[in-house]
């Protein structure tokens, strides 16, 4: 591995991160926060700035990089860890949090998993805790925080392929190792148009979000940061008790609406948006992940009727009707489904089919080439298919495999590296789950559920990391376990463990 | 530009990472996605699985908005035809690959036009030809031609009575001839050196003479004082590209004998080229069916079996037994760069390289680059032929103000049609053409040289 090369796209990176940094200053000073708080972010900022492009000029070599394989893992990899450990500097110096828990929240951001340490009970570095939770925060602090979610949703590297044509790397390899599925369409012929395009996507539908937020009696500002946490699948609210507090049947239907588009493959809605919305119909992996919400939705809805929902922000809606069980089902489905992570109920406290149904949606996650996480729904749908076609072997011994999506045949080695992906994927939750109580004093459920929530990008699980309460109570070792399990996650897997092999160092 | 490729075989590969340096946008269709597959972990393009002579895959591939169509496939059906769907598509430029030009009739009014291609290519026969040019001269390696049709470079391995090698070059008599060529670079030991008038030149170097056709044949001859007449060529392997330069070499009047293992391959060419030559059953690769064919007695072979590993083989193997200049003829990249700095083989073609070659020249104009490049067969470097544009920074200076790259050097200069040597002295005109010779990288910075400034004048 050329370690200088990744060192000077890494930087640049760095340089776009530290950027955005810079952008959460101006919001900070509008916002009203204190001036000492404004300055401290603006000096963060400053400091990412300048490692990023002194690193950049002291690695660029006299001709341009040529970028292999390996390459390509370590600049995704590394530079994830690094923008996080940058993107973590405002936490520590402007929300005073230990380094710790400032990392786990921007990794948390950056990796979408809208997991967070942030309520009353947080021991801050300067001895208290913080007594109001999120709302103690500085707002060009929250601002950075559901910035970090909508870099990381489309990808940083990506993003920077997009912006910085001048670095001249291209090749599938880097992208493949960012973007999420089992197999990644090719819009353009150059992968940094390509990237343009979707983020361009991207920017679209969190412009239309936001606007609808804004129209439903929401701040501007908490339009946008709930935009960052949707449209990202992330689910960093500026709420303490998430959209719950909300309590507007508005917002929550254009929230659900747009967790739905970001669990859909981006590719769909650039064809949409160029007039062919009946792509949507003719995609298979769409069809089944519509399928799979409507599914749960129905079904999670007939349970709740006439329950006692719990909202977040702690609001009783005893005897649920069709439409208020609805309401709650179809927001928490499609929340867990797109791996987004908002809550309004507290579904912990609901029957055991439904919180057992909402587990397996975890594992399933959005869509190949969405934000979202978890295993994506077009690799659940090639292992059914091949499910099916080995049974049918059963009668016909010597028939070929035949596995097709939207119509294409899969060859061997990608039914192959989905299979072992999906091997892979439960051997991290297991490893994490059975490390956690280690780490850290738990029950069997919180710790199997805050393993899938990291790793599969969720954020809530159940019992003690439930949908209203916070990661904050756990210790340092056990944050630190499940920032892996959220990198993990979000760079699926291969591309981190790559890294572990020792032939990937050796020359 | 966009470009489409059909193929992603030897030519399309080096086509692709060619046009990419140039910032084009590629897409390469091929019938193996195993193929493609390759060609995506290393390259920056996007690619099409499927048959493309169906309109429904160029389609796919964007043929819509495409300004280069590339039909390098092996299968000359699938490019013409794929061509014809590109001119439907109203595709600005189609470049078709063909084995031979025996396709068309130009008496009849069937050219390629009619079939919508605007430009055939066969690499078989670019690299025969590249092959006839090194077969006069045993110390004649290779000729390269340019737009301008007077000028040429010749590569000359410097023989053991040369004159040349016991001055320095600023001491070398019959000034005046001297100055109108240059000796521009020095091949010694596989490395390109530059000259100046302090370097003294050694037996086996090889030398870059550049300048007017009959200024530089005047210097080879001077150089080499008793050219050997080449007469006897041996050609091994009744191939098509075998073939063809049997047939070209008997126009010219040389004595040819063909080598083939196969006999019905071997009878079928007796056929079709009539009796002037002889051909022998032998196996090339094996000492004694070549000491059979009489190879003692050989002036050139060329190896031109249409396996890479054994023409190089059989090429060694001649060259032991007493032929005085060998030839290898191969088709992979890898071998292009190496095979010339073989010490048992004289010099080798590329049928890729000639390939790609010739299409680089041919669609400079359209494309509108700066210098077109040409890939040199004999060393890992390129000729190029920068045109000075009005405003850039090289207008009007001496050639020595220049600031060209250290490993870079101008060989000579074409105006208004006629050919100069590019010394330090030289000024630079508008319009000038200057052709320079340099290794593939530095071309970035030659580039900025030639073009327009920009409004800070960089």
């Amino acid at each position: 591995m050329n370690i200088k090369a990744v060192f000077h796209v890494i930087s640049a990176i760095l340089s776009m991160v530290g950027f955005c940094i810079l952008s959460s200053v101006p919001v900070s000073i509008c916002m009203g926060d204190e001036q000492n708080a404004s300055f401290t972010l603006l000096y963060t900022a400053l400091f990412t700035l300048l490692v990023g492009i002194s690193g950049y000029f002291a690695t660029k070599g006299e001709t341009t990089y040529s970028l292999g394989i390996r390459e390509g893992f370590g600049i995704v990899t590394f530079g994830w860890i690094i923008a996080s450990a940058f993107g973590a500097l405002p936490f520590i110096f402007v929300g005073n949090m230990h380094w710790y828990d400032a990392f786990f929240e921007t990794m948390s951001g950056f990796s979408t998993t809208g997991a967070s340490v942030l309520d009353s009970s947080l021991k801050m570095t300067t001895g208290g805790t913080l007594s109001m939770g999120i709302a103690n925060l500085p707002n060009g602090l929250l601002f950075w925080r559901s910035l970090t979610h909508w870099l990381g949703g489309m990808g940083i590297v990506v993003l920077s392929l997009a912006i910085f044509p001048f670095l001249g790397i291209g090749g599938q390899s880097l992208y493949n190792a960012e973007v999420p599925g089992p197999t990644s369409d090719q819009l353009t012929p150059r992968i940094a148009s390509s990237a343009k395009i979707l983020w361009s996507v991207y920017l679209l539908l969190s412009i239309a979000e936001t606007l609808l937020l804004y129209l439903g009696d929401m701040s501007l500002f908490d339009a946008w940061c709930h935009t960052c946490g949707t449209m990202a699948t992330g689910g960093f609210s500026t709420q303490q008790s998430s959209v719950g507090a909300y309590n507007s049947p508005y917002i929550e239907s254009v929230i659900i609406l747009f967790m739905f588009l970001a669990g859909c493959n981006f590719v769909l809605h650039y064809r949409a948006l160029r007039g062919k919305p009946l792509f949507y119909l003719k995609d298979e992996e769409f069809r089944f992940y519509f399928l799979v919400t409507l599914f749960a939705i129905i079904t999670i809805t007939f349970c709740l009727i006439g329950s006692d929902i719990v909202s977040t922000s702690g609001q009783i809606f005893a005897d649920a009707s069709f439409l208020t069980s609805f309401r709650f089902a179809a927001f928490q489905v499609v929340s867990i489904l797109t791996t987004t992570g908002f809550a309004t109920a507290n579904f912990n406290l609901w029957p055991a089919y439904t919180t057992l149904l909402l587990v397996c949606l975890m594992f399933v996650g959005g869509c190949g080439g969405s934000t979202g996480g978890g295993m994506k729904n077009s690799r659940v749908l090639l292992l059914l298919k091949y499910g099916i076609s080995q049974i049918q072997r059963c009668i016909f011994p010597n028939s070929l495999t035949n596995v097709r999506l939207n119509g294409e045949r899969l060859d061997n080695t990608i039914i192959h590296k989905t299979l072992t992906f999906f091997f892979l994927f439960l051997g991290c939750f297991v490893i994490f789950t059975l490390l956690l109580p280690i780490l850290c004093e738990m029950d069997l459920v919180t710790a199997m559920s805050a393993s899938i929530a990291s790793l599969g990008n969720i954020g809530p699980g159940l019992n003690k990391v439930g949908s209203t309460v916070t990661y904050s109570w756990m210790s340092p070792s056990a944050k630190m376990l499940l920032t892996i399990a959220m990198l993990i996650g979000r760079l699926e897997i291969y591309t981190v463990l790559v890294i572990i092999l020792p032939s990937f160092w050796k020359k | 530009m966009k470009i489409v490729i059909i193929g992603a075989g030897k030519m399309g590969m080096m086509l692709a990472q060619t046009f990419l340096e140039d910032k084009h946008d590629i897409v390469v269709i091929d019938k193996s996605s195993a193929l493609l597959n390759k060609l995506l972990d290393r390259l920056d393009v996007m690619t099409v699985t499927g048959n493309a002579s169906s309109p429904h895959t160029l389609k796919t591939a964007g043929i819509k908005d495409c300004d280069i169509l590339l039909a390098m496939s092996g299968d000359s059906a699938v490019n013409v035809l794929s061509c014809q769907i590109a001119k439907h598509f109203g595709v600005a430029k189609t470049v078709c690959r063909v084995p031979n030009d025996e396709f068309f009739s130009e008496e009849d009014d069937f050219s390629p036009k009619t079939l919508g291609i605007d430009l055939i290519v066969s690499p078989l026969e670019e690299c025969v030809e590249k092959a006839i040019g090194s077969l006069d001269k045993v110390n004649e390696l290779e000729k390269i031609y340019f737009s301008q049709p007077d000028a040429i470079i010749t590569l000359l391995k410097i023989p053991e009575n040369s004159f040349l090698t016991k001055m320095k070059i600023k001491k070398l008599p019959q000034k005046e001839l001297l100055d109108s060529v240059r000796f521009a670079n020095i091949l010694r030991n596989g490395k390109l050196n530059i000259p100046n008038g302090e370097t003294q030149i050694a037996v086996d170097d090889q030398l870059f003479i550049a300048g007017h056709k009959e200024n530089v044949s005047k210097i080879v001859d001077l150089i080499c004082p008793d050219p050997q007449k080449l007469q006897k060529c041996f050609i091994s392997g009744a191939t098509p590209m075998g073939a063809k330069l049997a047939k070209k070499l008997i126009q010219k009047g040389k004595n040819i004998r063909l080598l083939e293992k196969n006999a019905r391959k071997a009878e079928a060419l007796m056929d079709e080229l009539g009796s002037k030559m002889m051909i022998i059953k032998a196996d090339s690769t094996q000492t004694n069916s070549l000491l059979e064919a009489g190879i003692e007695n050989c002036d050139v072979f060329v190896g031109a079996l249409d396996n890479d590993e054994k023409n190089i083989l059989s090429s060694i193997l001649a060259k032991r037994n007493g032929a005085k200049k060998v030839i290898a003829l191969t088709r992979k990249m890898d071998y292009a760069h190496i095979v010339p700095v073989m010490n048992m083989i004289d010099c080798g073609f590329n049928a890729t390289v000639a390939g790609v070659n010739y299409i680089l020249k041919e669609l400079a104009d359209f494309i509108g680059v700066v210098g077109v490049s040409v890939v040199l067969q004999q060393a890992n470097a390129c000729v190029f032929e920068f045109k000075v544009l009005e405003n850039s920074r090289v207008n009007g200076k001496r050639i020595c103000e220049c600031n060209c790259p250290k490993s870079a050097v101008f060989a000579m200069v074409f105006r208004n049609g006629e050919v100069f040597a590019a010394t330090g002295r030289f000024i630079l005109r508008g319009k000038d053409i200057v052709v320079a010779i340099a290794t593939p990288d530095i071309r970035r910075e030659l580039e900025p040289l030639f073009k327009n400034r920009n409004i800070l004048g960089f």
